[in-house]
């Protein structure tokens, strides 16, 4: 399957005519593509399966670069930059890469870093720029080397990474082909950051359609994605469903015109409610949803919504994540935990940590989820956490990892982060309790805490708390604190003025 | 009487009292200082921001374009856009 798989690829890559990137006015061809993936492979192809750490952004040549990194047989690891620096540091100590291909530039302390541990440094536009090349031989890789690395949030503060082989995330890959109706040709979106692994699904699914990839670049075309999805006349979108349900929120009884035939949605709870604007004002003809881990190859579940759920599920209020992909193998314990088997479930974090929750038996791999789920009409619905783990749009937050670092912060004594919402949108909040001897500002404890965690983990509000509730143990209550802030928050909103 | 340089000022004291009760009750902030983005207001982020949009075009009856959306992410761009259109 992997042979078959890259060879299909890589023909396209060398001779499909069409378009493969396009961004505004911006166009470039897959011919481009594959010129540029023969340079990086000039410098790739003597390695086999090292890690290789992209430091990159959306820009054109970054996407030849992934290509090139993983035709070539090695590991592709996706940086985004800007992310706060001991958070990279905290990453490249777990990981201790070969080589780190950077766009612009990098950070001091980072390269010191490499310079220490002789982590090899290529700098992309220099490898673009010399011009030498080399050919990609016929991919022919063992279904368990591994094909690029993600990371994902971990309890004591360090993140995990999460090897991936080429079986685990072809055999999702090969899935999606083959349920979703895509023609040749398509525009697909590209919203979310590499390091966020949906990422999978358009960097392949839209070469192996001879596709193009529309990539939104800045925050503020993030910020209001409608724009991209017009002018870049996207045909298959692929976000969390809280990015539709921003659509929403701005003009919630409104057709907004755009030509998506195909929308993948994932990562987190969709709503009946996000669904209904699906059908009813952006009048998309196929809209999926699917569920998965990072740890089991990127998706496992999905459901073919019709505009029948609305009806059929309204008792739930939420799309079912619907059915397994093929050759994935479903346990559901009697606490319904999900545990999932099969060719998708990964080799395991790095550093051997975490291993508890992968297991053996009778020659198949298992991962638990951690996720319960529950049969409801012949179809699954995902109903929540079995532990603190918390999902917050579409990545999966230890709340201990964030309060480690809370706590770091000088004037604070004692954080507790718990997260907060209604169905679509779902905040991290977080009660702090400051040292007596200090004064706290909750703007610039969020400023510091921005330097330190990426975005999506640094909690939307603090409520200062002049002692943090504890239980008969004398255990903090989590449940108490909950419930103070809430209260503050009513008391809020109470007092404002309508 | 007011003079127009007066009357102007304190329509805009009342365009900016209105506009920070919008951010208060919205945001969930106690106060709201002019110094205040999308950076600072942790509630203020994509989704609060097209709240926010949504509730401006309510209450000021006025209709936003989505060029505009995008740069409307401080208090100041805020309160300028709205003393220009209404």
């Amino acid at each position: 399957m992997t042979k078959s798989f890259y060879r299909r690829l890589l023909n396209i890559f060398k001779a499909s005519k069409g378009m493969i990137y396009t961004y505004y006015g911006e166009k470039h061809t897959y011919a481009e593509c594959y010129s540029n993936m023969r340079r990086f492979n000039y410098y790739l192809h003597k390695k086999r399966q090292k890690k290789i750490v992209l430091y990159g952004s959306k820009n054109f040549p970054v996407y030849s670069a992934i290509y090139s990194i993983i035709l070539s047989g090695n590991i592709w690891i996706p940086v985004t930059p800007g992310i706060p620096e001991n958070r990279l540091m905290a990453m490249l100590g777990v990981l201790m890469p070969d080589v780190i291909i950077f766009e612009g530039e990098l950070p001091q302390d980072i390269r010191r870093f490499c310079e220490t541990h002789t982590i090899e440094l290529l700098k992309l536009d220099d490898i673009l720029k010399e011009k030498r090349e080399a050919d990609f031989t016929n991919p022919d890789f063992a279904p368990d080397e591994w094909a690029y690395i993600m990371f994902t949030s971990g309890s004591t503060g360090v993140p995990k990474g999460v090897p991936m082989t080429h079986e685990n995330y072809i055999n999702f890959v090969e899935n999606a082909l083959e349920i979703l109706p895509f023609k040749k040709g398509e525009i697909f979106s590209d919203y979310h950051d590499f390091a966020f692994d949906i990422s999978i699904f358009y960097l392949f699914c839209a070469p192996l359609t001879e596709s193009a990839i529309a990539p939104i670049k800045k925050k503020e075309e993030r910020m209001f994605p409608l724009s991209h999805i017009q002018n870049n006349n996207i045909t298959v979108w692929s976000s969390v469903p809280s990015v539709i349900s921003c659509i929403q929120r701005f003009r919630p009884s409104e057709k907004s015109k755009n030509k998506i035939k195909i929308m993948f949605l994932c990562g987190e709870p969709f709503s009946l409610d996000v669904l209904r604007y699906c059908y009813k004002y952006l009048d998309i003809p196929h809209v999926y949803n699917f569920y998965g881990l990072t740890e089991t190859g990127v998706e496992n579940f999905y459901h073919d919504c019709s505009p029948e759920d609305l009806d059929r599920y309204k008792e739930k209020d939420f799309v079912p994540v619907g059915k397994p992909l093929k050759k994935n193998n479903i346990r559901i314990t009697e606490d319904k935990e999900l545990f999932l088997g099969g060719c998708q479930v990964t080799p395991g974090y790095l550093g051997n940590v975490g291993q508890e929750n992968f297991e053996e038996i009778e020659c198949l791999r298992w991962y638990h989820t951690g996720d319960i789920v529950e049969l409801y009409k012949g179809v699954y619905f995902c109903k929540g956490r079995v532990d603190s783990q918390v999902k917050i749009s579409g990545h999966r937050i230890e709340l201990m990892d964030i309060e480690v670092h809370i706590r770091k912060h000088e004037a604070v004594k004692e954080a507790v982060c718990f997260v907060e919402g209604e169905d679509d949108i779902k905040r991290l909040f977080c009660a702090i309790e400051k040292l007596k001897e200090k004064e706290l500002d909750i703007r610039e404890l969020t400023r510091w805490l921005k330097s330190k965690l990426p975005d999506y983990m640094v909690p939307k509000r603090f409520f200062e708390l002049p002692q943090m509730p504890v239980n008969k143990n004398g255990k903090i209550d989590r449940k108490a604190i909950r419930h103070i802030c809430s209260e503050k928050l009513k008391a809020i909103e109470g007092a404002s003025l309508v | 009487m007011c003079t127009k340089t007066e009357r102007g000022k304190l329509v805009d004291r009342e365009l900016e009292f209105a506009l920070k009760e919008i951010l208060k009750r919205l945001f969930k902030v106690q106060e709201v200082r002019d110094s205040d983005s999308i950076e600072t207001i942790g509630m203020w982020d994509s989704m609060g921001h097209m709240e926010l949009m949504a509730a401006l075009e309510r209450e000021f009856n006025i209709r936003i374009k989505p060029e505009d959306i995008i740069n409307l992410t401080s208090v100041k761009a805020l309160k300028k856009y709205l003393e220009e259109r209404l």
